[in-house]
């Protein structure tokens, strides 16, 4: 039905204007009608204003503790007919701008659209305040519309746990008494065990401090007494550092030769289970006798039958290789294609034939089967044979035969391939030598630390001679140290700068280094530590130095391991996977024979009971980043074998370019200290050059087959010339002392403005330097942001390595993050106290770049 | 025996409490300033029989050292705070420093560096020192001697930068334990 007109008050309105107006007024109302030859025709009736209601795109109900951003929509029921200004208010029993933010809460909702939103977002914090409301309502409108019957919706934020930061000291051990092993040297004549006992105040008598040995790693048999002492309560502060030093030393004369014996010392009652009673009060250890009676202290190749089928045993379950959801001996699959992506170059033989790796580590069983194939005759070189009678220079034979780290780190990345033996390394025609610098000492009565720091120069680069390290092309550095705001020593940056300079014929040794296995050690003092770990990867010194290439890990699920230390100075990630137990470890080469190895402490996964490892020479439980870092190392002798000039930048570059994202959606860590949100880890960001990032995880995992692929077609040393510039100092003129709020997110900001630098220079490293005045540098957060909006938490809160420790002492903190980026132009340093009582202010900081001025730029 | 050097222990902050040396006579000697990893370090003597009590070297800082049994107690006060340490006197010394800017001690290893520009006459310095080893680290730029057992570092860089030419040499800082990952 028609509509009469005069039922319409507009329309009334306009047959009125024509009536009584001038003929010209009429020809401008018809042009701003938009017609102009048509005449006057009788329009369709205008529709009704359109009708405001609000919703949310989700449920109006969210948690809190997900840091939910929830949107709102502002629906109309008609497109609108010119554009429609609408107001939100927002009430509730939350408050704005401390439980929740509001993106913009007016806007226009153009012509012919029919809605438009806005975003709240809901800061999780720790404080207890019980569910809460954000009611929002549709304010002020302009325009044609008018409000619906939902023109209010109310969204309920439920409340997360609450939460203080726990600065209660650690509680001592259980048990009270512990025992530290300071060292199991051998002489000509005996075993020596020497160990640190500790018995605290409150025993009432002394404690027997016993030493045995036996032919039973369970000494349920066999048991023979070496000594007992008596440790008296330790009342004095200083001797509770200091402890007691006892010694035991087992005459050789009373063991038969061809052994295996274990050596034993307990500190209070005796202990009943064997193995498992291995606490902070026990230490064990063990060894061989050989046909003379004295220590075995030299690899012995064992007789070994290669398996009927050639090939490699093992590979089938080695997930970091081909990840398949094979068990790994474990009791779950991991997940397929969680691995280092090597497919292709396996099957086109990228074996990293012809380039040099050096393990430096606690030993090398350079007779292992599955490792003396690849390992160069006379490369090798043992610290410990001066101390060590019958040991061979060449020969880094541990004698201990509880299992040889370094044995087990070689052989992820060096086993030999289709040899019918075990598993196969990633590069597994690698040239494998081996260093063990902690050996270093004149004999079994030397101070081994006071020769390990020159041993490790030696063993990294620094001897052209005897030992050869200046040879070598790829250092993995499957070791490490922690301290509170300490910074590289200087003859490390040195060895290190000249190794990145000279070695390689100037092309640069590749440094490869494990980030650390401390995310999860620490009693958890707030929840941010589950998510940003206990102690960062930053808390080695070493690991801020712009020559490293620090490795974390990931597991057979493709996510970190959970121990793996986070942060921003991590490179890539690398396969080390979780426990071997319930899932998947990392399979590898263990010292050979069933009566030596890790594998004797295992009791599951691949025993000496399994048909496949009936000799005893591999394990499934092997992990920790010691194994992400010969898993890259591995990785990179692949690479320079796909192409031999490529430098250590070239390397770095193409593994950080090829790497892939994994765990794509793992979320910012984020809450809100006194109603201001703080960012304490982030979201995978991509920064200003392309390049995805995150402290967990550094560029992403290796990706074999695409670093080959880029590395075959790559132009080597095509990064442009190196540079490190001078420190950028934020207050060089000027007295800093900026307060940093207590336990408010909103913290304390400064920024430095960068200028010079080459603009072809793209960043390669950042280090910040940062000074910190500050009763407990536990609370303190830190993250520097680039000029191109980059942010990177260089150092998360709750650090637990600083917890007590005052202040940050011009320590040095390098972030990856900004890789790519143009170094020029404002950067911020963010610097917050999460954690209320202790307070400080930021007294310094400044900025070093190390760049490549890249000719393309 | 095994020797005790490695197990010099830091205790920072810790209340100074009543010495069996408070009856000792005090002999004022004078604090040595050592320089390491850019650093003014403040050397403490370790050796048994040396005398027990140093003077405050200025308003700032004071430093006490005195034998107590079988180990030597090194107290410091600075800047209204006291630092504790201990070292055994038995076996090897165990070099001890006091690290003002960081507020802790410092342990110092057996061992000395010499930088090799201008280029040092290492024998002659291997000579002066009676040092136990000498290794030289061209690529580096440096050479370390290794020192004999009762020679302070401190008092060896002291005695280097003596020597003609001036020789350029620095202490070593022992760093934490390395661990396997």
């Amino acid at each position: 039905m028609k509509p009469d007109v005069a039922d319409d008050p507009r329309k009334r309105t306009r047959k009125a204007l024509l009536k009584t107006t001038a003929p010209f007024v009429a020809a401008l109302y018809l042009l701003a009608m938009g017609g102009c030859g048509g005449g006057i025709a009788e329009s369709p009736p205008p529709p009704p204003p359109a009708t405001i209601s609000l919703s949310f795109s989700g449920n109006a109900s969210v948690k809190e503790a997900e840091n939910p951003k929830v949107q709102v929509n502002v629906n109309l029921d008609a497109p609108a007919r010119g554009s429609i200004g609408v107001r939100l208010n927002f009430a509730g029993t939350a408050e704005r701008d401390r439980d929740y933010e509001v993106g913009a809460d007016s806007f226009t909702i153009p012509n012919n659209a029919t809605s438009a939103n806005a975003k709240v977002d809901v800061y999780r914090d720790f404080e207890k305040e019980g569910d809460e409301t954000i009611e929002v309502s549709v304010g002020a409108f302009t325009g044609r519309a008018r409000l619906g019957a939902t023109s209010s919706v109310m969204l309920t934020v439920l409340d997360g746990d609450a939460a203080t930061v726990d600065k209660t000291p650690p509680l001592p051990p259980e048990s009270g008494a512990t025992l530290l092993p300071l060292l199991f040297g051998a002489t000509e004549d005996a075993i020596i065990l020497l160990v640190i006992a500790l018995v605290p105040p409150d025993a009432t008598e002394p404690v027997p401090l016993v030493g045995e040995w036996s032919t039973d790693i369970d000494f349920d048999t066999d048991v023979h007494r070496i000594g007992t002492h008596e440790i008296e309560p330790i009342t004095d502060p200083l001797d509770l550092f200091l402890g007691s030093l006892r010694p035991f030393q087992l005459p050789l004369a009373e063991l038969a030769p061809n052994g295996h014996y274990f050596v034993r010392a307990y500190l209070g009652e005796r202990p009943s289970d064997g193995l498992e009673s291995l606490g902070p009060n026990v230490y064990l250890n063990g060894f061989a006798t050989n046909g003379d009676g004295l220590v075995t202290v030299r690899c012995e190749a064992p007789h070994r039958a290669p398996g009927a089928g050639g090939g490699d045993p093992l590979f089938a379950e080695q997930w970091h290789l081909r990840n398949t959801g094979q068990t790994a001996f474990s009791d779950r699959a991991g997940t397929a294609g969680a691995d280092l992506r090597m497919a292709t170059a396996i099957d086109a033989g990228r074996h990293g034939t012809g380039v040099k790796l050096a393990v430096v580590d606690s030993g090398l069983e350079i007779c292992h089967p599955d490792l003396a194939p690849n390992t160069a005759a006379g490369g090798s070189f043992n610290f410990g044979f001066p101390g060590r009678p019958g040991a061979l220079p060449t020969d880094p034979f541990n004698f201990s035969t509880l299992g040889d780290h370094g044995t087990s780190v070689a052989g992820i990345a060096a086993a030999a391939a289709n040899n019918g033996y075990g598993g196969r390394g990633v590069a597994p025609e690698v040239t494998l030598v081996g260093f063990n610098p902690l050996e270093a000492a004149g004999g079994p009565e030397d101070d081994p630390e006071a020769a390990a720091p020159t041993a490790m120069l030696q063993s990294l680069g620094a001897s052209d001679g005897y030992p050869d390290s200046a040879s070598v092309d790829i250092f993995n550095m499957s070791f490490g140290y922690e301290a509170p705001s300490e910074n590289a020593q200087e003859e490390w940056a040195r060895l290190f700068r000249m190794g990145s300079e000279r070695l390689r014929s100037g092309r640069g040794a590749l440094y490869v280094k494990a980030a650390g296995n401390s995310f999860d050690e620490c009693d958890q003092a707030h929840p941010f530590n589950q998510e940003v770990g206990c102690i960062g990867s930053n808390a080695d010194p070493d690991q801020n130095l712009p020559w490293l290439t620090v490795i974390g890990g990931f597991n057979a699920d493709d996510v970190k391991s959970s121990y793996s230390s986070a942060g921003a100075n991590l490179w890539v990630v690398g396969p080390s996977g979780e426990d071997g137990a319930e899932s998947p470890a990392m399979i590898t080469t263990d010292q050979a024979g069933t009566r030596s190895g890790f594998d004797q402490f295992v009791p599951y996964g691949l025993t000496s009971d399994h048909p496949l490892n009936r000799d005893g020479d591999y394990v499934s439980a092997f992990g920790g980043t010691s194994s992400a870092a010969p898993a890259v190392a591995g990785a990179i002798a692949v690479l320079l074998g796909v192409n031999p000039d490529l430098t250590w930048r070239d390397v770095r570059h193409i593994l950080a370019t090829s790497a892939r994202m994994i765990d794509p959606g793992i979320a910012e860590v984020r809450a809100a200290f006194n109603g201001t949100p703080y960012v304490a880890q982030h979201a995978w960001q991509t920064n200003a050059a392309g390049y995805g990032f995150h402290n967990w995880y550094g560029f992403g995992a290796v990706d074999v087959d695409a670093a080959v692929a880029m590395a075959a077609d790559y132009t080597a040393d095509s990064l442009g010339p190196f540079a490190e510039s001078e420190w950028f100092d934020a207050a060089a003129d000027a007295e800093m002392s900026l307060a940093i709020p207590d336990a408010d997110g909103a913290g304390t900001s400064a920024t430095l403005e960068v200028t010079g630098l080459p603009d072809t220079a793209t960043v390669e490293a950042v280090v910040l330097e940062i000074a910190v005045e500050h009763t407990n540098a536990f609370d303190l957060g830190v993250t520097l942001h680039s000029p191109a909006g980059t942010a990177s938490v260089v150092n998360p809160p709750l650090n637990s390595l600083l917890e007590g420790f005052e202040g940050l002492r011009d320590w040095h903190l390098l972030s990856n993050a900004f890789y790519g980026e143009s170094p020029n132009g404002e950067w911020t340093l963010h610097v917050a106290d999460i954690a209320a009582e202790d307070t400080g202010s930021l007294v310094g900081w400044r900025l070093r770049f190390y760049y490549g001025e890249h000719p393309g730029n | 025996m095994f020797r005790l050097g490695m197990l010099m222990v830091l205790a920072a902050a810790m209340p100074i409490e009543a010495q069996d040396s408070k009856d000792r006579p005090p002999v004022p000697l004078e604090l040595r300033i050592v320089q390491a990893e850019g650093r003014d370090l403040v050397a403490l003597p370790s050796s048994a029989g040396v005398p027990d009590v140093l003077q405050p070297a200025s308003g700032q800082l004071a430093a006490y050292s005195f034998e107590a049994g079988s180990r030597r107690i090194h107290m410091v006060e600075f800047e209204g705070e006291t630092f504790r340490a201990a070292t055994p006197l038995e076996g090897s010394r165990s070099w001890i420093a006091f690290d003002p800017g960081r507020r802790a001690f410092a342990s110092l290893l057996p061992s000395i560096r010499i930088e090799l520009e201008p280029r040092p006459q290492l024998d002659a310095i291997a000579s002066e020192l009676g040092a136990t080893g000498v290794t030289v680290f061209d690529s580096l730029g440096f050479a370390i001697i290794d020192l004999p057992e009762d020679l302070h570092p401190a008092e060896a860089v002291a005695r280097v930068g003596d020597l003609p030419g001036e020789p350029r040499a620095a202490v070593r800082l022992r760093g934490p334990r390395i661990e396997w990952r």
